[in-house]
């Protein structure tokens, strides 16, 4: 590989990973919050995914397609919620049973997916004027990636903002450090949980919209992406958003590099991070140690 | 009335025992060529369960992610004909056994120094990145697998295990000889230390036990017992598949554990039961596996109430029993004495 080929490939890594923390840092701030594990979190990726190409088309309508994309998120991920919330009592204490919970809506979800969108793979064109690319290093580069980049650092900066500058952000912060204070406090830790569930569905949407053009929407995806959010949560350390930032484009970079040089075997640098950054640090990157 | 009880309930468990390995031994003899291969689906749902069982009971890791090991043997076993001319059974169960124990150590040694969620999390993880492996590697066929499997030889016995009756038989023997290795794991002082472990680590680490020493080599023998699961499901099917270490085996694994309670005998039973329930829902709906979904679902959501556990408490209570009050009113978990208590008795 030559210098040129690796920032490629850096840059190509850099992009997915930012894509991914829109991911991951829904399921991190619902994991790390209500103690809950979301692995529908994948299938409303996915679902989100094919409204994304079903509804968006070209020109201002790409607009329209991560829009539904958002909302479908926001609705799935608040059914779920309301589901677990249904006896909270039970499920909120029990992680095995949220994960039957929510591996069961993942089947269901997937199933729906499968049977509307007859199991084919579709995606969705970028809208003409992100349609082109640049010669870099002797290949192509595409204009969207660089778009994608930016939008989701937008994204980023405003869950930035909503956490750390908003009363809402410091309710949650509270909340991962210690929510049973936090109610103690007189705060309604339901309704907190719910809208981080909301926030945690309309992050996974945008990033199903905007991935669309790159990523398309296909079967399998419930799984790829919910593993992937699942090695940046656990790097990350659980409710870190800075954790999830540093894993996300850690993990972005290494399936790059994965998939361009070692293609048969690309599972192996991801495999190889999880080990080595668990084996150093078995919280996670910013996680602190589990109570 | 509380003594007789003491001396019936485990004769009746005994019995029951004892009643499902005849029913077991008996299935060839009364079923069709279909049934009997049904139930060694079964059996194999069993193998994989129990050792899901031994890691979630014994130990409290909940493992998401034992599909890698189930097809890291079911795998090795289909190697071991198509590609290292083995043909004799015990050896490609013997290899399968190997390779698996080496595999899960790294997977092991990083899953055994995290806790619940983590644990889930990571296992489901690594057995992700397993399946991807499968797919994209073209010595392991991509995504068409390893097809053209013979079943092998069965060396020093007189066995021909492509009749369906025998390799019935093969299956309930490797089922029987996983459980029972198991069994006498948690009654031997390992399966003590283990047991402590999961009750107060910090106590068993101040007896001078190094819990993760343990906990590995329990992960380990977990692993292996599914590896072996894997070698009679390839030699069932005569190929192994990427689907074979897909998250919903695992998933169904956990969920067949989660179902069955706190025995051993639980997941057993539950195992050949869902098998079966399944067979006569996908032959009835193409959109099974949504069917599935939904069960996860309602299950889940009955979870209050499903809890065999609190109906024994209740039963108990209600025949003036002598159940400790103060933990037979609350449904919460009983406490780790208790809980050490109840698995003595179970298993």
């Amino acid at each position: 590989m030559t210098p040129a080929e690796a920032v490629f490939q850096l840059l190509i890594g850099l992009s997915f990973g930012l894509l991914l923390f829109l991911l991951a840092s829904g399921f991190t701030l619902t994991f790390g919050l209500a103690r809950f594990v979301n692995l529908a979190h994948g299938a409303v990726f996915l679902v989100a995914a094919y409204v994304a190409t079903s509804v968006g088309g070209p020109g201002w309508r790409f607009v329209l397609g991560v829009g539904a994309a958002a909302a479908t998120g926001l609705v799935l991920s608040v059914v779920v919620y309301a589901l677990a919330a249904s006896r909270w009592r039970v499920i909120g204490e029990r992680t095995l049973v949220q994960v039957l919970l929510t591996f069961g809506a993942l089947l269901v979800l997937a199933d729906y997916a499968r049977s509307h969108w007859d199991g084919l793979p579709r995606s969705l064109v970028a809208p003409s004027a992100l349609d082109g690319s640049w010669a870099f290093a002797g290949s192509a580069f595409p204009v969207y990636r660089l778009f994608m980049m930016g939008a989701a650092l937008v994204v980023a900066a405003l869950l930035w903002w909503l956490q750390e500058r908003t009363s809402f952000g410091a309710l949650v912060r509270a909340g991962v450090d210690d929510r049973e204070m936090l109610a103690a406090l007189g705060v309604s830790t339901r309704r907190l949980f719910a809208a981080v569930f909301a926030l945690s569905g309309v992050l996974a949407g945008l990033a199903a919209g905007l991935g669309a053009p790159v990523l398309g929407a296909a079967m399998g995806q419930e799984f790829d992406i919910l593993v992937l959010a699942l090695v940046i949560v656990v790097l990350g350390g659980p409710g870190s958003l800075a954790g999830a930032f540093a894993a996300s484009l850690a993990v972005g970079v290494a399936d790059a590099y994965g998939k361009a040089f070692l293609p048969s075997f690309a599972e192996f640098t991801m495999m190889g991070l999880v080990i080595v950054v668990l084996a150093w640090r078995p919280a996670g990157l910013f996680g602190t140690a589990e109570t | 009335m509380s003594v007789r009880r003491a001396m019936t309930v485990p004769r009746v468990r005994r019995v029951a025992v004892v009643l499902g390995l005849v029913a077991l031994v008996a299935v060839p003899h009364v079923g069709d060529a279909f049934q009997v291969t049904l139930v060694v689906r079964g059996l194999v749902w069993a193998t994989l369960a129990a050792s899901v069982w031994f890691l979630l009971r014994i130990c409290d890791l909940p493992s998401l992610g034992h599909a890698a090991f189930f097809g890291i043997g079911a795998y090795t076993a289909g190697l071991a004909v198509t590609r290292w001319q083995v043909d004799n059974v015990f050896a490609a169960l013997g290899l399968a056994i190997v390779v698996t124990a080496v595999l899960s150590l790294p997977i092991a040694v990083i899953a055994g120094r995290l806790r619940n969620m983590q644990f889930i999390l990571v296992t489901l993880a690594f057995a992700e990145m397993t399946r991807s492996l499968a797919t994209r590697w073209a010595e392991l066929g991509g995504t068409d697998g390893l097809v053209g499997v013979i079943r092998p030889g069965a060396w020093p016995f007189g066995l021909d295990l492509s009749d369906a009756t025998t390799y019935y038989y093969f299956a309930l023997a490797v089922l029987l000889a996983g459980v029972a290795l198991l069994v006498v794991v948690v009654r031997s002082p390992f399966g003590a230390v283990l047991r402590g472990i999961r009750d107060s680590e910090q106590r068993v680490a101040a007896l001078g036990y190094n819990p993760l020493v343990y906990r590995v080599a329990a992960f380990v023998l977990s692993a292996v017992v599914a590896g072996s699961a894997g070698v009679v499901h390839t030699y069932l099917n005569r190929f192994a598949n990427p689907t074979d270490v897909a998250p919903l085996v695992s998933a169904r694994a956990l969920l067949i554990v989660v179902l069955g309670g706190a025995a051993i005998a639980g997941p057993v039973t539950v195992a050949i039961l869902l098998t079966i329930i399944e067979d006569a829902l996908s032959s009835h709906t193409d959109r099974w596996l949504g069917v599935l979904g939904a069960l996860y679902v309602v299950v889940a959501l009955a979870n209050g109430a499903w809890n065999p556990a609190a109906w024994r408490r209740a039963l108990v209570r209600r025949r003036g029993g002598a159940t400790p009050a103060t933990h037979a009113a609350d449904d919460a978990p009983p406490p780790p004495a208790r809980r050490a208590a109840t698995l003595e008795r179970t298993t």
